[in-house]
């Protein structure tokens, strides 16, 4: 007798999602995932939770509006966000690191040699401008919702700043990494009222955190 | 040119300024009936004023500009400390408690949150001279009866003590830093953050309960349990007392305890509290005591307690839970002869489903003889209610009747 509502993040982050929703047992066994991913909202009728799919970059206005009660969502997009959420519990998977990168021909070894005014695609503007403020190195910010590692080839940027897991796409782009600006993974979010008011659903999720802290999952 | 009105700005049409000011209008009566006196500041401050309330860090959410003079002045983002400043300017010793209310636009730059509002209409209370624990209680109260006298009745309100987690540092003997850390890691409601880094303390396990800790009355027992620190048991003592005033008046059921609360204005030194709607994501209402804020703008230091309401949030509140405005304080009377009693009980169940006032009168035998004068029944039950309020008469007297016959009454 939960009844939340539920944002599930498409994409990259859904499967891992869907499997540590089950684990918290908020939605039913025999659901379909495969159907439910190609739906925007679903009931569960038996564990009396709404479900809805976002982007993952869209998620905390969901839950920011209180459109939904809980979410999960990128510690990337909840820092470039900034909005008024809880940020319950770490969820461990989907984690990568925000980093600047820079061609490797450059010969740029770390962030206090970039030059002052250089241009910087990301798709964090936001991260990004605070990173380098706090460095006091002042930037030129483009923003592109994707692709990035193409800025440096097509003589639109200088540096880049995006999400590496692996580092495998950097490489190919014959980008190296200088710095780490986050540390990135999947996080429950949880609207403000709905902490309060929902608050007994909350202490099972918190107490599940506590419960899977070294939890490996295994898909 | 561009005709749209600034980011964050809008204009009222005659709908929601209605709306506006019918909640305007309820709060008022309350504020007025506790003795509250309405007052008026500028909108322009100097920045040097508006800083010391909100904080060095919130600084980016000030409006600014510079005047002929070269002085920077901001808009004013909240009312507490432009009434702190009034107070210091000119009243140098108070003698009895000074209470004011206040109705005003506020401005804030909200960089990051688009589509949020960057004029904000702030309905509030301030009770100025008095330290009392019964202050504390009035303000709450007050609170309270105001939300509820907007015809929100699905309110709940959290209630921390800054008292209470100082009490909690000393206990675990943290720095300054590691103090500031912990408090910004709870304003940003990073629990997240905030349990990585207790980590890092021995014991972190009892100070990561003590800090999230949220619940009613109960809470009270678990924390004397958890510790015998002096400086949290005070402050837990000003909440019991707190409680046991609101318990007295019969609102406790409103009231919850979230230890962890400390709401983003660093001026606070005692209770702090918010309010919200269960059907709106947002809060509504948030306050608490500063005693330390007049101090800044003259040398008398003078304790106060208050709050601020968000009109606009409350009018969503009020959509929220589908109350009509037009017919908000409406109601219409279910007039009934017992052998119709069920038809009327149904019928008042799906009149207060629609969120609308109704009562149901069922006819006395004075009446039962007359049962088929309508006008004569009519003048009898508006002798026996005299309430102004009261719209429609739906009368159920005939067996035969499915729907019930409407008086629609006129001024």
């Amino acid at each position: 007798m939960s009844n939340l509502t539920i944002a599930v993040p498409k994409g990259r982050l859904f499967d891992k999602s869907i499997e540590i929703i089950a684990n918290m047992d908020l939605i039913a066994d025999n659901v379909d995932f495969d159907i439910l991913s190609r739906k925007l909202i679903y009931k569960d009728e038996i564990k009396n939770n709404n479900f809805l799919l976002a982007k993952p970059k869209d998620i905390p206005a969901y839950i920011e509006h209180g459109a939904a009660d809980i979410g999960i969502t990128g510690k990337d997009v909840i820092r470039e966000h900034n909005k008024n959420l809880y940020e319950l519990l770490d969820l461990g998977f989907g984690s990568c690191d925000l980093v600047v990168a820079v061609p490797e021909q450059s010969g740029i070894e770390n962030v206090e040699n970039i030059p002052e005014h250089s241009r910087i695609a990301t798709s964090y503007p936001e991260i990004t401008r605070r990173y380098f403020n706090k460095i006091g190195i002042q930037v030129d910010i483009i923003y592109l919702s994707g692709s990035v590692e193409l800025g440096p080839q097509v003589g639109l940027s200088d540096v880049i700043v995006d999400i590496s897991s692996t580092g495998t796409t950097l490489r190919k782009n014959n980008l190296v990494p200088i710095a780490k600006v986050i540390e990135s993974s999947a996080r429950l979010v949880v609207n403000n009222v709905s902490y309060k008011v929902k608050h007994n659903e909350m202490k099972k999720l918190l107490a599940w955190g506590k419960n899977n802290e070294n939890l490996e999952l295994s898909i | 040119m561009n005709t749209n009105s600034p980011r964050g700005m809008k204009s009222n049409l005659p709908e929601t300024t209605y709306e506006i000011n019918q909640i305007k209008k309820d709060i008022e009566n309350i504020f007025k009936k506790w003795d509250y006196q309405e007052i008026m500041t500028p909108l322009l401050e100097y920045y040097d004023i508006l800083i010391k309330g909100v904080g060095e860090k919130n600084k980016q959410d000030l409006y600014k500009l510079i005047d002929r003079e070269g002085e920077l002045l901001s808009l004013k983002s909240e009312m507490t400390a432009p009434i702190a400043r009034t107070v210091s300017n000119r009243f140098s010793e108070i003698s009895t408690p000074l209470r004011f209310s206040y109705f005003s636009p506020v401005y804030r730059y909200n960089q990051d949150q688009k589509g949020k509002n960057r004029e904000i209409y702030q309905m509030g209370v301030e009770l100025i001279g008095s330290n009392k624990i019964l202050a504390d209680a009035e303000i709450l109260i007050l609170a309270v009866e105001s939300i509820k006298s907007t015809g929100i009745e699905n309110i709940e309100i959290d209630i921390g003590h800054i008292k209470y987690l100082e009490g909690v540092f000393s206990e675990f003997g943290l720095d300054i830093r590691q103090k500031e850390k912990i408090k910004s890691l709870l304003n940003e409601r990073n629990v997240v953050g905030l349990r990585k880094y207790l980590k890092n303390f021995k014991n972190n396990d009892l100070l990561e309960e003590l800090l999230l800790l949220r619940g009613g009355e109960e809470i009270f027992a678990k924390v004397e349990r958890l510790t015998d620190n002096k400086m949290i048991l005070k402050s837990l003592n000003n909440l019991k007392e707190v409680f046991y005033f609101l318990k007295d008046y019969g609102i406790e059921e409103y009231i919850n305890f979230d230890m962890s609360l400390i709401r983003g204005f660093n001026y606070y030194t005692g209770i702090v509290f918010e309010a919200f709607n269960k059907s709106l994501g947002y809060f509504i209402c948030g306050g608490g005591r500063y005693d330390n804020l007049i101090e800044k703008f003259s040398k008398e230091k003078i304790p106060a307690v208050g709050f601020a309401l968000g009109v606009e949030r409350i009018r969503l509140a009020l959509k929220e839970e589908q109350i009509d405005f037009s017919q908000k304080n409406k109601k219409a009377v279910i007039i009934f002869t017992p052998e119709n009693r069920k038809k009327a009980l149904v019928y008042l169940k799906k009149i207060h489903k629609q969120g609308k006032k109704a009562n149901i009168y069922m006819l006395n035998k004075e009446e039962l003889k007359q049962v088929n004068n309508l006008n004569y029944l009519k003048k009898s039950v508006l002798e026996n209610y005299s309430d102004e309020n009261i719209d429609r008469l739906l009368f159920f007297i005939d067996k035969r009747w499915q729907k019930p016959e409407i008086i629609t009454l006129t001024k």
